[in-house]
């Protein structure tokens, strides 16, 4: 197991190395002269020559680039063109909201899929079968935009049961601030309505967001599970008296997660990188706001550090897609050493 | 009924839905199985063998499957039972051993938790650490070499003949009285096979279990069984002990299939002409009337279902006789 993380880890490494260098080239591909494009076509030729010598833009690239991965790793991520605030600061403001609400979809998504994908399987070609497909199908195809609005009618409107799409709080005083995520600070500091105020704000735009992975996860659980089903060590458990149930559960179940784990890094390092759809709709102050009005503004040094922080997350999320496999696949854990 | 008798089937049929018709794939089997005899079910792939075995069981679901006749274990009638009251059954009085011990077994759970479900499940009473130590010694009557180091193992790092093993000690776990095994050597290697068979047969002499083997191989059935029931088309089409049924088989379809079999000095094997008939469209008459050699031009195998005896043939006597002249096959 040792080596395996050894492994992974190494190879994540790797793969933020790749990125990091995409990121780089795009930058310095862009055309025309960031000197030029920062202080405008009516600057002097020496004050452009002196504003590239102080970005550095004629220096070799390889030094170019060194110099752009120590900026990115000591938090000078630069400063947005449009605000003048430091990029780290913006963002970071944002991206708790962003990470706990893509937390909560998530957990949203695998808690709703798991259950439905077993009573389809267990129900196989009956009706709650088809239930759970024509739910996940909906799940899949319905406009988040227009759902959002919908639970919003519902719920907030008419029932009166959960907040409006007012941000993640109703009165914007944040718990002390630990780790950004409002719901968790809230329980370390111990305010109770804190918390459940947060929680409440967090459902409606969790539901949203997560719909669409849950409907994908149900539909690819359920076709995992329908494949390990047939295995015969599902029949050999029953035969030695495991319920259908408990064989679908304990026994075709972690193995029909394995292949699902990869889908699930992947929406799970999707859903971190926010909505913008979902944000609008609830007044979420996520990041994904912020980089679409980054681009909009042309304010590249938003969508920069952006493009590189979701390629850590994407990252990280498939090296911990990788432990888990290897924490439940003793073939990944042991590899073959037949005796 | 016997004192011994431990499991008797009466008229067991079993159908399923496959392509919206309905296949009866066993058809009215009967068969008795007694305290430490090691029985045989030989039959072509297809016959209905498999299905057999797990009517047996109760694993055949419905909807999809449709069973009917009598099964009783220890005389208590089991089929028909819910499937709450045969989970009960399953794995404690009448085990299971499957045909390719490489897919039988969980891939992610070690060999030492899948053993200590098994036991636990049946026998709520015994604790974690005693459970354990039944594993090892389970694994260890089986003939496993350093079984406390393997409950630690997966199923990955087992060859074919251990899992095998292991397979059979899951199935002895709670002291059946009947053992169904289906094919339990066709995946493994001919010493392996070997070995495995010595395994069954030494531990039902130790333990006098009832055995149903379910197999396709006469040499098995020869070096292993007391009795065999020849399958074809979802009947038993012939029945005896195994010293008198192969050396002097009387129904057509025996021969045939006995003739089939590798033997020294027979260069090119015989083949049954034609195919195993179709399981959904079964026509009235004899299912083997198709293939046969005696039957041909006869009308009564193709319109009269053959009378029940040993050996399930209209023309039985007319063969036995034949076989008491001396010209077999």
């Amino acid at each position: 197991m040792l080596r395996l993380v050894a492994n992974r880890v190494v190879s994540s490494v790797l793969s933020l190395f790749g990125a990091s260098l995409f990121s780089f080239i795009i930058l310095r591909l862009t055309p025309g002269d960031p000197a030029r494009l920062f202080l405008g076509p009516f600057a002097t030729e020496a004050a452009v020559a002196q504003l590239r010598g102080k970005l550095g833009v004629d220096d070799p690239i390889p030094l170019q680039y060194l110099a752009y991965i120590g900026d990115f790793l000591r938090g000078d991520w630069g400063f947005s063109y449009t605000t003048g605030e430091p990029v780290v600061r913006e963002l970071m403001e944002r991206l708790p909201a962003t990470l706990e609400l893509g937390l909560c979809a998530f957990a949203f998504a695998v808690c709703g899929a798991v259950p439905l994908a077993l009573v389809a399987v267990h129900h196989h070609g009956r009706a709650a079968d088809r239930a759970a497909l024509a739910f996940s199908f909906f799940g899949l195809g319905v406009p988040t935009f227009w759902f959002g609005l919908m639970l919003l009618v519902l719920f907030f409107e008419r029932l009166g049961w959960l907040p409006g799409p007012d941000g993640r709080l109703s009165l914007n005083v944040a718990p002390p601030s630990v780790t950004g995520l409002y719901t968790v600070d809230a329980l370390l500091a111990g305010q109770w309505a804190k918390f459940l105020d947060a929680a409440r704000h967090l459902i409606l735009p969790a539901i949203t967001l997560g719909m669409a992975p849950l409907g994908f996860l149900t539909r690819l659980l359920r076709a995992n599970l329908l494949d390990i089903a047939r295995e015969p060590f599902i029949l050999v458990a029953r035969s030695r008296g495991v319920s259908r149930w408990a064989a679908l559960v304990r026994h075709a179940l972690p193995n029909a997660c394995l292949p699902a784990l990869t889908a699930a890094g992947l929406l799970f390092g999707q859903l971190l990188a926010g909505s913008l759809l979902v944000e609008r709709v609830f007044n979420w102050p996520g990041a994904g706001a912020l980089v679409a009005e980054g681009v909009l503004r042309q304010d590249f040094s938003v969508a920069q550090a952006f493009i590189l922080l979701s390629a850590v997350m994407y990252v990280l999320a498939m090296l911990v897609v990788d432990l888990l496999a290897g924490l439940i696949d003793p073939r990944i854990r042991h590899p073959m050493t037949l005796e | 009924m016997n004192e011994d008798t431990i499991l008797e089937v009466r008229d067991l049929r079993a159908e399923y839905v496959s392509a919206g018709r309905r296949v009866a794939a066993v058809r009215g089997v009967s068969f008795t199985l007694r305290r430490g005899e090691k029985m045989a079910i030989v039959g072509e792939s297809g016959c209905g063998k498999s299905t057999l075995a797990l009517a047996l069981l109760g694993l055949l679901d419905p909807p999809g499957c449709f069973v009917g006749g009598s099964v009783r274990l220890n005389g208590r009638e089991i089929s028909g039972l819910d499937d709450r009251a045969m989970r009960r059954i399953r794995g404690r009085d009448i085990a299971f051993i499957y045909q390719d011990a490489m897919a039988a077994l969980d891939p992610i759970r070690s060999i030492g938790s899948q053993l200590c479900d098994n036991i636990r499940r049946h026998q709520p009473a015994v604790g974690r650490a005693e459970a354990r130590r039944r594993a090892a010694a389970l694994l260890a009557a089986v003939e496993v070499p350093d079984a406390e180091r393997r409950l630690d193992h997966y199923p990955h790092q087992c060859s074919g003949g251990m899992r095998q093993r292991v397979m059979i000690a899951m199935a002895l776990a709670n002291n059946p009285d009947v053992l169904v095994a289906d094919e339990p050597t066709t995946a493994l290697d001919v010493t392996t096979q070997a070995q495995v068979l010595a395994l069954l047969d030494r531990l039902t002499a130790a333990h006098g279990f009832g055995i149903v083997l379910i197999t396709h191989d006469f040499s098995e059935v020869e070096a292993f069984c007391d009795r065999v029931h020849v399958m074809y088309a979802g009947r038993i089409v012939e029945h005896g002990p195994v010293a008198s049924v192969l050396p002097h088989p009387i129904h057509p379809y025996t021969q045939a299939l006995l003739a089939t079999m590798p033997r020294p000095g027979l260069a090119r094997l015989p083949a049954i002409p034609g195919l195993p008939p179709d399981l959904g469209a079964l026509s009235a008459g004899c299912a083997f009337a198709p293939r046969c050699p005696v039957g041909v031009g006869r009308a009564i195998c193709t319109t009269d279902a053959p009378p029940p005896g040993p050996a399930e043939c209209h023309f039985a006597s007319e063969l036995a006789s034949g076989v008491a002249a001396g010209s077999p096959t």
